[in-house]
Parts: structure tokens; sequence; C-alpha cells
């Protein structure tokens, strides 16, 4: 009998490991066997086809040696830093969000926030290229409408203004994502934590930084895990916009890599497996510090 | 049609001289036969579809290229063909590259320079010469190859693209095969009358003269953008500065135009051509020279915004890459414009020593055409289909058709060529000025050898972030690892490098000489053979002690 019902549970496992098994299998194949097979072809000299040589840690020395990548490492540690401070605008709007009573102000308020989640990232982008443009672009139309024609500028076309541009992008730098998680946060919080603080008299100041902030911080730090990883590997707006330039004035690593597998004209996919491994080392570091360090404060 | 400056390689427009035409034809004839004969009889009515894959989105393109297909349809109602449309600077070559790779690539995909040479190397394409030197059920007993313009000779740098001398695309669209000037410059007319030119001109001094009165009355000279544009300028410098520099560092049995990328890079990498060489510093100079007269923010200007900009009046001159006057003619709107032709750019001596005061004997020359995917052997059926196809777009009256609607310049010869087309062909005067075809010119500053970095370094350089001597230096430290890759691969990677090649050569002149082939085909095998060891020869003496400092 005991015998039985082992077998009983040992077929309820084998049906339950049969459910995750597709979802495991491709995990491996699409998510873990790519990251495992760049490992090995970061070592290699790898054109993609024909040309496939062991070539040790070559790549890796070549890109510690190559100033463009330090360029690109200090471009995405500015796109970081302010990707960090641009979190501010999305927490804070969404605390205004929460303490709105008006049920009805709340719906618009959410609606406002979705309608960017529906246009095309792309759209936007390139919405933004075109009032960036230095001959027909919206800023330097408005500063001529303006009589301030002395002021107009390059915008993407200069060196030392594009970083800025590329983050000015995101105006007004609310991410509808990352607003849901804050919202999702908020909401779970107990109404009679609320209460005490109104019988404390707490005010707006007293309860953002000593109630909303402290509970939203398993919130904030999950958003800010996406925007450590998603900064450091992360390429699609340079590589839309300014592919990098002027010169390198915009590259980041992950265009870096990208070139290097298709911006000449042979594929160097072994050291573009390096610059890839890299990048991955260097986000799993920056995470685990950053969780460490958000985490010893709390 | 548009032309993607930004690919083209070092040495490969040269006509290599000593070498018939038709012997690499005839010597990768033996190999490629074999998938010849397996493809089906012609006449096959089992139904067949296939894709092919252009850049060309320009309207007048787009209703040759329907009119023709639909045509062919109706000759042959068993086969279905499907155009596919993908716009140049959207990763093009990327989605190839990976579709070749999953094996999804269409049948029929149009490639430029050096695009068919690095596909067709990866095994990816077609060698088409056995179809090449046979008839077409279209050309009425003449050998394909023989109704292009140009013949055999037009082939003679896609064939020098690979070891095995393979044609590997077939010109369509309007190429600038034959006599053309290659340059498309647009000029707004109203622009150069308010700045008070009433010409356009025809000399390099005189472009320049005018661009600075065109400056002075206010006005943007040349529209540039930061890829295309940069690519072009480097392109045609390289191509009239320099010849035979490199084969100066060699002794004379290594000057063959063949070996002219070799020569280049090896003088490179052995400290011979530097950052302070003066071929390279006079280019950079010239180069720089021009930046004054381009829009504020050009570096910031991609190839399509330049394009817009100089269609609403932003500027007088633009290098568009396009010959598609007829696409010009119906969209530009509010000015009147010409076509700047030959020979503004034949820098002269006065703008640098090493000015050849020549072009390079580029006409006659195909830089793109449509190629065959490979993965086609196995489906002989269609291979046979793809191949007929593209015998039918390029017989006389399937060209006289397109170019007519397209505005295009024909491909093959007896078909007349469209009014709109004229001002970009080479007058048969300036024949006299093209460079000896034995000659080889860098076709870029010889210190850009790593086009990867090409565009950004250039627009560091001219856009003023560095100077002329980080530009040298910098080029130099991007050359070194890249050329010992490429060296390492090409002497000891098994499957590519040069000891493999001449294994290959080796047994294909063994199976010529033992099947009895034609002499021309055994002739062809030994000479194959005899150039890549004489690479090798050249790459173990001149290449090799430096790769092991």
């Amino acid at each position: 009998m005991k015998r039985w019902r082992l077998r009983g549970v040992h077929r309820e496992w084998l049906v339950g490991y049969a459910f995750i098994l597709p979802a495991l299998g491709f995990t491996l194949i699409f998510d873990y066997y790519p990251i495992l097979n760049g490992m090995k072809q970061s070592l290699y000299d790898w054109n993609g086809v024909n040309v496939d040589r062991f070539v040790g840690l070559q790549n890796f020395r070549q890109i510690l040696t190559d100033p463009v990548f330090g360029h690109a490492m200090a471009n995405v540690l500015f796109f970081l830093a302010a990707n960090i401070v641009l979190m501010v605008p999305t927490l804070t709007a969404c605390i205004i969000l929460f303490r709105l009573r008006s049920q009805r102000a709340q719906y618009i308020y959410r609606i406002f926030f979705m309608i960017p989640l529906v246009v095309p990232w792309v759209v936007m982008l390139l919405v933004w290229e075109f009032m960036y443009d230095p001959q027909f672009g919206l800023f330097n139309h408005l500063l001529t409408d303006l009589h301030l024609s002395a002021y107009r500028q390059l915008w993407l076309a200069s060196p030392s203004e594009v970083k800025w541009c590329l983050v000015g992008m995101g105006f007004p730098w609310i991410s509808t994502t990352a607003a849901l998680i804050y919202l999702g946060g908020l909401m779970s919080i107990d109404p009679a934590i609320w209460e005490a603080a109104a019988l404390d008299g707490a005010g707006s100041w007293a309860r953002a930084l000593r109630i909303e902030w402290p509970l939203l911080r398993g919130q904030f730090k999950l958003n800010l895990v996406g925007v450590l990883s998603g900064t450091l590997t992360g390429y699609g707006v340079q590589l839309l916009v300014t592919d990098g330039g002027p010169g390198y004035s915009s590259t980041v690593p992950g265009l870096y890599m990208y070139q290097a597998a298709f911006g000449g004209t042979q594929g160097n996919y072994g050291y573009a497996s390096a610059v890839g491994l890299l990048l991955f080392v260097v986000a799993i570091l920056m995470t685990v510090a950053m969780m460490r360090y958000v985490r010893s404060e709390a | 049609m548009t032309k993607r400056w930004g690919t083209l390689s070092k040495g490969r427009t040269l006509a290599l001289i000593g070498l018939s035409v038709l012997m690499p034809v005839g010597a990768s004839m033996v190999g490629a036969s074999a998938a010849m004969a397996k493809t089906a009889p012609a006449g096959s009515q089992a139904k067949i579809h296939f894709r092919m894959m252009d850049w060309q989105g320009q309207d007048l393109y787009t209703t040759g290229y329907n009119n023709m297909i639909r045509a062919y349809e109706k000759l042959h109602p068993n086969i279905s063909i499907t155009q596919v449309f993908v716009p140049q600077g959207t990763g093009y070559e990327s989605l190839l590259q990976t579709g070749y790779l999953a094996g999804s690539a269409p049948s029929l995909v149009e490639l430029q320079q050096p695009n068919y040479e690095t596909f067709y190397n990866d095994g990816y394409l077609v060698n088409l010469n056995p179809y090449m030197v046979k008839p077409t059920p279209y050309s009425h007993g003449t050998p394909w190859v023989d109704t292009f313009i140009g013949g055999p000779t037009g082939f003679q740098s896609i064939q020098e693209g690979n070891s095995a001398g393979a044609i590997n695309v077939v010109p369509v669209d309007g190429d600038g095969n034959g006599p053309a000037s290659w340059l498309g410059f647009y000029v707004n007319l109203k622009i150069l009358h308010k700045s008070g030119i009433q010409h356009v001109p025809t000399t390099y001094t005189q472009f320049i003269a005018d661009c600075a009165k065109i400056k002075k009355a206010g006005y943007t000279p040349i529209v540039a953008d930061n890829d295309r544009w940069l690519a072009w300028v480097w392109y045609t410098l390289g191509a009239q500065m320099g010849n035979d520099y490199a084969a100066k560092f060699f002794p004379k049995k290594y000057a063959v135009p063949l070996l002219a990328p070799d020569e280049w890079a090896v003088a490179i990498l052995d400290g011979k051509i530097n950052a302070q060489d003066p071929l390279d510093l006079s280019m950079a100079k010239i180069a720089k020279s021009l930046v004054p007269y381009f829009q504020p923010g050009w570096v910031g200007t991609t190839i399509n915004e330049g394009k817009i900009l100089w269609m609403a009046g932003g500027g007088a001159f633009r290098m568009t890459g396009s010959w598609n006057y007829g696409w010009y003619q119906k969209n530009v709107k509010g000015f009147k414009f010409a076509v700047l032709g030959w020979p503004v750019y034949v820098v002269p001596k006065s703008a640098s020593p090493y000015a050849d005061q020549a072009w390079v004997k580029s006409g006659g020359q195909i830089t793109s055409g449509w190629s065959v995917n490979a993965k086609l052997l196995k489906d002989p059926a269609k291979l046979r289909a793809v191949i007929d196809f593209l015998q039918y777009a390029t017989s006389k009256s399937a060209q006289r058709a397109f170019s007519a609607v397209a505005d295009s310049m024909p491909e093959v010869s007896g078909v007349p060529l469209p009014p709109a087309d004229k001002p970009f062909v080479l007058p048969n005067s300036a024949d006299t000025l093209a460079a000896p075809a034995s000659t080889a010119s860098p076709n870029a500053p010889p210190l850009m050898q790593n086009t990867a970095t090409m565009a950004a370094l250039s627009q560091e350089y001219l856009n003023g972030q560095i100077s002329l001597h980080q530009f040298m230096t910098t080029m130099v430290a991007d050359d070194m690892p890249y050329l010992r890759t490429e060296f390492e691969n090409t002497i000891f990677s098994p499957k590519t490098g040069l000891p493999a090649q001449i294994k290959v050569d080796m047994a294909t002149l063994k199976q010529d000489e033992r099947e009895h082939a034609a002499k021309v085909v055994i002739a062809s095998a030994q000479q194959a053979l005899s150039l890549a060891q004489l690479r090798l020869q050249f790459y173990d003496r001149y290449a090799l002690p430096y790769m092991k400092k």
C-alpha cells in the first residue's frame, strides 16, 4: 500500500516536471546555451562561418587595451548615473498619484501614465531625433522664434552635448513599467499604517521619507536592477539615434559589441562575444554590489 | 540605384594584367559544373516560387522590377516571384548574414561590393561561371557574359574578389557598368545662381572656388552626412592618389595587382607605412579642407537626413551615391537642379604631389548585382528557374523595358541609354585620364584598413575632436590587431588559409589534367595555383617575421 502511494506521489512529481519541462528546455536552449556558447567563443577568433581559431585570452587583452572600450565604459557610467537619478521622477509621480483622493483624478493620472506604453519606442526616439535636428528641429526653430538664435545648438551633432541630449530624450522620465511596480507596492501597504501616521500628525515629507520610501524599497531595488542591467548592456537608443557618434562620443559597450559583430565587412563574433561576457560580468558585479548596499541601508 | 560607398574595399577595382578574364571563368567552371548538371531541364512545369530581396525602394525601380517580374511570370505560369524590399541603413547586411546562417535567406539577393565577396567566400553564393560562358535562351547564341556592356572585362574585379575567380553577381539595374562616372553629385542651381555662379563646375579647382563663393553668399555649399559621404570622400581620394604606392616597398616580382591589398597591409604591419605616411597625410588634409563647406551639424546628419536637407534647399551640392535621376526629377520641388559629372574630382598636383591626375579605370567594372543563394544547389528545379529569370532580366528586351521605366543605365549591349542618365556617363575623352589597368590604387587612405572603425574615426578627425596626428596614430593602432588577425587567418586558418587554398588549387589542377580539360581551363588552374603560391611566399617572407615580434 505504502509502495503504491509512493508510486502515486512519484507520478504526481513526474506530471509536474512534465509541465515545466518545455519551459525549462526552452530556457536552457535559448538562454543558457547561447550564454555558454558565447563564453566559449570569446576565446576564439570566430567570424561566424569558416574562421574559428582558438586564441585564448587575446580578445580580452585587446578589449582592455582598446581606448574606445574605455571611452565606451566612461559613457555608460554617465548614462547609468543619469538613469539612476532619473528614477526619482517616476517614484515621485507614483506617490503623488497614490495620494490623490479623487478616484476620477487617479484614473486620469493612470491613463496619462499608460499612454506612452502604447506608443512604439522607436517612434518616440525618431520624433526626438527630429526635434534635435540642427536645421529642421523643433528646438532650434523655437530658439529662432524666441529671438534666441545665438543659442541654437548642434544637439546630437555636438560631441559635448550628445550624451545630455540622449538623456533628455526620456523627458519627463516616467517609466510606465516602473510606475506599475511602484503603484502595486503602494496599494499593498496596510491602510492601518496611513491611519496611524495621520493620528501621529505626520506631514507630507515625513510620510514620503518615513513610510512610503522605506516600504517601497523592495520595488525600488527591483527597478534598480532593471536600470542597471538595461543601461550597462543596452545600446538601442545609441544605435538608432547616433550610431555612437559623433565619433565615439555616445558609444557604449553594448554598441561597441554590436559594431564588432556587425560593423565591419567581416563579423568579428569572437571578439563581440568577449565584450558581451565582460559586460555580463560587470553587470552582475554591479548589481550584486548595489543590492547589498541598498539592503544594508534598510 | 543606390550604391553604398561605405562598403568599398581596397584594391578590388583594378584589372588584373596578364590574366585573361576568361581564364578564371574557365578555372572555376570545373568546380561548379557539377551543380549545373543537376539543374532541372528547361520547361519543367512544376510550381516554383522564390523570393528576391533588394534595397531598391524608389518607385521607378519598383515599377520597373514589377513589370519585369509580371512579364516573366506570364511567360512561365508555373513560376511566381515575390520581391522583398529592405531599405539600406536598416541592417540589410546583418539581416542577410543571419538569413544565410539560418538557411532562410531569399533565393536571389542584390548585393554590392564587398558583400558579395564576403558571402561568396563564406560559401553562401552560387558560382555563376558555368552559366556565363554559355548562351542563354534569350541571347540568340551569344554567351551570357558577352551580352553585358564591357563583356567579361566588366566582371574582372568581381572575379578578383574570390579565390575561385567566380562571377557571383549579375547586374540588372544600372550598376554603373560601362563608362559610368560613379559620381552622383546633384546641384541646386537656385543656390548657385543666388551665389552669382552661372555655370556647373567641371574641375576640382572650379568646384572648390564655387564652394567658397556659395559660402560667402550665406548658403551651405555641400550637404554632407556622417556615413556615405565620408566613405565617398575617402574612396574618391584613394582612387586617384597613390597608384602603385605600396608596390614600391617590395621586389618587382610581387607587383601583381591581385597582391596590392596584401602589400598595403604588410607595409603597414612592418612600419613602412606609418603614422607619418605622406600619402595618408595628404589625403587627410585634402578631406579636412572640404569640411568648412559642410552644413553645421553635418556629423550628426544621417544619409537620409542629408537627402532631405538637400531636397529642402538646404545646400548646393549633394553626393547621394545615386544616379536615379528620374526619381529626383519627379520629387525635387522649388528649384532646378543639375548633375555635376566627371571630372570634377580629379585632384590636381597643386592639391597633392601624390595626385595621379587620373581616375582609375573603373568604367566597366561591375560592383553590384543579383546573387543566387547556394542553398539552391540542393534544389535544381528552383536553381534553374532563378538562373533563367536572371537571364531573362538581362535580355535586351527586358533591359530596354526596365531602363525606359526606371531611367536606369542598361547593363547589356545594344540597349539605348535613357537621356536622363547621360550626365552620369563618363565621356570618351575622360578615358585618356584613366590610369593604366596594371596599377593599383588604395581606394582609401592606406592606413584605413579596419573598416569597422572608419566612420567614427573619420567623424572625430574631420569634426575637430582629434588632431591629424591623433587620427593617424589611432588608425595605426586600430590596424595592428586587425591586420595580425587577418594575417593569422590568411596563413594559418585550416579552412580559409593560403595553404588550404593551395591544396584545393592543386587538386583542381590535377582533376583538370586527369579529365583532359580544355587548355584554357588547365592554364587558368595553373595560374590560380601560381598566384596562391606567390601570395603565400609573400606572406612567409614579409608578414611572418613581423607577426612573430
